[in-house]
């Protein structure tokens, strides 16, 4: 018998050596595809059920294709057929049919997925932006029930005109609310508020067997603790009461630092001191990153800026660009790194402060100018951001041994990092989620984008990269964001097997077809 | 120039459109033209949903990829039988923005006044305009038909699509005023007047008017 070596064996295959260590994860696909496409049994007269309901389902090519792929762009699939969203028994009658017939339902809101999770290789996809209405804003008790397909960004429409604001939401004016509350969602003030799971109050869902139910801390908690980070596994989101506030505008203070660990460490100290409303990191690249504070009020930012800012070793944007200056000076072989820096500077700053979107100092819309932000300078056809969530005391190895893969796979990247406060009587909404289970009072995370700057790179590059990061959270023992869709295979050696399998019995005993977002998670 | 096979389904067009916002069907936005194209679709499958544009422009400002969407959705509308409907829209408009620019209005502007600017021809030179729109609501405290993307909430009165009975402006009317608090309102285009009194029982007047 002939035994080939790796590169032998590469150098048969018609796929590339696969860059990233072969045996890194013992039985899980190092090069993750789609997953097997569900090829229509039963179909037909799935359909036929269906219609004779009532219920449009559109099966044409042109309408299917409109939701080939998710904002990742790595996965593509087809639906055999989409149905919008209209109302909780129309989703309910849908939900039956598929289980009588097994025919696989995926559920996507604002497909802002990265992995796959929302595009549907065969069967049902269900589009519930259909469903996307504010029904109600509680002024009094600061309370707004909506449908859950609604983006974001138009709640905060609606809510403004009534001078509410919600309280976090991801940094993405396309996310749908249904679809972040199921895995989670943060933002810059999360280290305060929590992340955007967390602000649900109630739920009307629509389970997988098609049974219509409200659920909440306190009627039908065990469906509620499931539903909140349960990944699409365990029902429908149909409508949500969420927490809200009164709006204000912020004022925003940057803070630069040369390198990545004094300022992740300023970081963990100012969510513990509790004394800014809004923080984050942003990195231009690992010589240049960014501190971003806020605040909500006048007496806030003066309290910060006499107690708590002298002990923040970053610094003011005309300091860091003199220190900058002089460290490439006597650098030359790193002036091309210096002129991407002068050139995303110039580029990027203004969309941070736009006239039209300030009211003197202060900005008025942070969600539309951070997220427009995202998507013109960080944003692109391939949304490749693995993640590393961990609890405070792996933050900052986990952030820097990141940055080096990052470093390893492309030239140019960004790193977003946050803290988010963790509700102990949520603890249990956390248990199969990006939550760490050794996170105490904040969980911290951290995302890798890498900046294509006109390059082309291969799925199979990406797709390493993404490994290379996740393998550094199963070294550290820790969770990840977005562990659905192409990632599943890390699930286990990252959660472990024991609340996996607890899981996946649940899953099994509440969708008996095992059909709703079928290969999201199990 | 890109065109619409570079659409990648962001959904921030979504965000601002008219015509989106009452249908909640995304086949009923420039991505779901876009994507519909992407697959296969030519103008005779998509001719309900064209007919539903009132091409406000919103969307091309909005779009990442820097698509031309509207100028997509036009062309696509040329090859199909609603190209031949005459629109009641007259294209030889007043100077919006120069009546906008007098200073006499900043004179007679109220705080409870709604300023409706004309959505297209704000969106056609967006990033010279809307700053001077903002300086002049902060200078008179008066509302304006402006979203928080800022851009602006067309009423679609006059517009083709309104004619050919596939856009709802009671509908699109009663969300730009949903919350806004004012007491007179003040149009840019003449068109709007006459509807947007009826539908709101407010008293409406032309922009000429104020500025005298």
């Amino acid at each position: 018998m002939i035994e080939l070596n790796l590169a032998e064996t590469a150098a048969l295959s018609s796929l590339p050596a696969d860059p990233v260590a072969p045996d890194a994860l013992i039985g899980i696909p190092r090069q993750q595809t789609n997953p097997s496409r569900w090829m229509g049994e039963q179909w037909p007269e799935f359909v036929l059920a269906v219609k004779q309901q009532g219920i449009e389902i559109r099966e044409r090519r042109v309408d299917t294709g409109i939701y080939v792929t998710d904002a990742g762009g790595l996965a593509y699939g087809m639906p055999h057929g989409v149905v919008v969203a209209g109302s909780a028994e129309q989703v309910a009658a849908l939900m039956k049919a598929a289980q009588q017939f097994a025919v696989p339902v995926t559920v996507r809101g604002g497909g802002l997925t990265t992995e796959g999770e929302s595009v549907a290789f065969g069967g049902v996809l269900l589009d519930m932006t259909g469903m996307s209405r504010v029904l109600h804003v509680d002024k009094q008790l600061l309370t707004v029930r909506t449908e859950a397909g609604i983006f974001w960004c138009h709640l905060a429409e609606v809510l403004r005109r009534d001078g509410l604001d919600y309280l976090s939401a991801p940094l993405n004016l396309s996310s749908s609310v249904g679809g972040t509350l199921g895995v989670g969602g943060i933002d810059v003030n999360s280290s305060r508020f929590g992340c955007s799971a967390d602000q649900a109050i109630s739920l009307l869902v629509v389970t997988p067997t098609g049974e219509i139910v409200e659920c909440s801390d306190d009627e039908n908690p065990e469906l509620f603790e499931r539903i909140i980070f349960g990944y699409g596994q365990f029902g429908i989101i149909i409508e949500v009461t969420l927490s809200i506030r009164p709006y204000t505008p912020l004022r925003m203070h940057y803070f630069y630092y040369a390198s990545l660990k004094p300022c992740v460490e300023d970081l963990l100290m100012l969510d513990v001191s509790q004394t800014c409303d809004y923080t984050g990191i942003l990195t231009m690249m690992d010589s240049a990153i960014t501190l971003l504070v806020a605040f909500d009020s006048d007496e806030r930012e003066a309290e910060f800026l006499a107690q708590v800012k002298p002990k923040l070793r970053g610094f003011g944007e005309l300091m860091f660009g003199l220190r900058l200056a002089a460290a490439f000076s006597w650098r030359p072989w790193k002036w091309k790194e210096a002129l991407f820096l002068l050139r995303r500077k110039r580029e990027l700053f203004p969309d941070l402060q736009p006239k039209h979107h300030m009211q003197g100092d202060k900005m008025l819309d942070r969600s539309v100018v951070f997220s427009r932000a995202v998507w013109k300078h960080w944003g692109d056809r391939h949304m490749v951001i693995p993640d590393l969530a961990t609890n405070r005391d792996k933050f900052i190895e986990a952030v820097e041994r990141g940055n080096a893969v990052c470093r390893k796979y492309f030239p140019y990247y960004t790193l977003y990092c946050v803290g988010i406060r963790l509700r102990d009587e949520h603890r249990a909404h956390y248990e199969l989620s990006s939550i760490p289970s050794d996170a105490t009072g904040w969980a911290y995370g951290c995302e890798f984008e890498p900046m294509y700057n006109g390059v082309e790179y291969s799925r199979d590059t990406l797709q390493s990269f993404k490994n290379e990061i996740y393998d550094v959270g199963v070294e550290l023992e820790t969770s990840y964001y977005r562990f659905g869709g192409m990632m599943k295979g890390y699930i286990r050696r990252a959660l472990g097997d024991a609340v996996v399998e607890k899981h996946l019995k649940l899953k099994q005993k509440v969708d008996p077809a095992m059909i709703l977002n079928r290969d999201v998670i199990f | 120039m890109p065109s619409f096979s570079d659409c990648y389904g962001c959904s921030l067009c979504l965000l601002s459109c008219p015509m989106w916002l009452q249908r909640r069907d995304v086949r009923f936005s420039p991505q779901g033209y876009a994507k519909a194209m992407q697959h296969g679709a030519d103008v005779a499958d998509m001719t309900e949903q064209l007919s539903a544009c009132i091409q406000c422009g919103a969307c091309d400002l909005l779009c990442p990829e820097k698509i031309d969407l509207s100028a997509m959705i036009a062309t696509a509308l040329q090859k199909t039988p609603l190209a031949k409907t005459e629109s009641t829209c007259d294209e030889a408009v007043a100077d919006y923005f120069s009546m906008s620019c007098e200073p006499a209005l900043l004179q007679h502007l109220r705080v409870d006044d709604l300023y409706i600017i004309e959505a297209s021809h704000f969106h056609a030179n967006h990033c010279l305009r809307v700053e001077h729109y903002t300086e002049l609501r902060r200078s008179t405290g008066c509302s304006m038909n402006l979203d928080l993307n800022r851009m602006a909430v067309s009423t679609g009165i006059g517009s083709r699509s309104v004619d050919l009975q596939s856009f709802d402006v009671t509908k699109q009317v009663q969300w730009m005023i949903q919350g806004r608090s004012f007491e007179r309102i003040i149009v840019e285009n003449m068109a709007d007047k006459t509807m947007l009194a009826e539908i709101t029982g407010k008293p409406v007047l032309h922009v000429s008017e104020l500025i005298g």
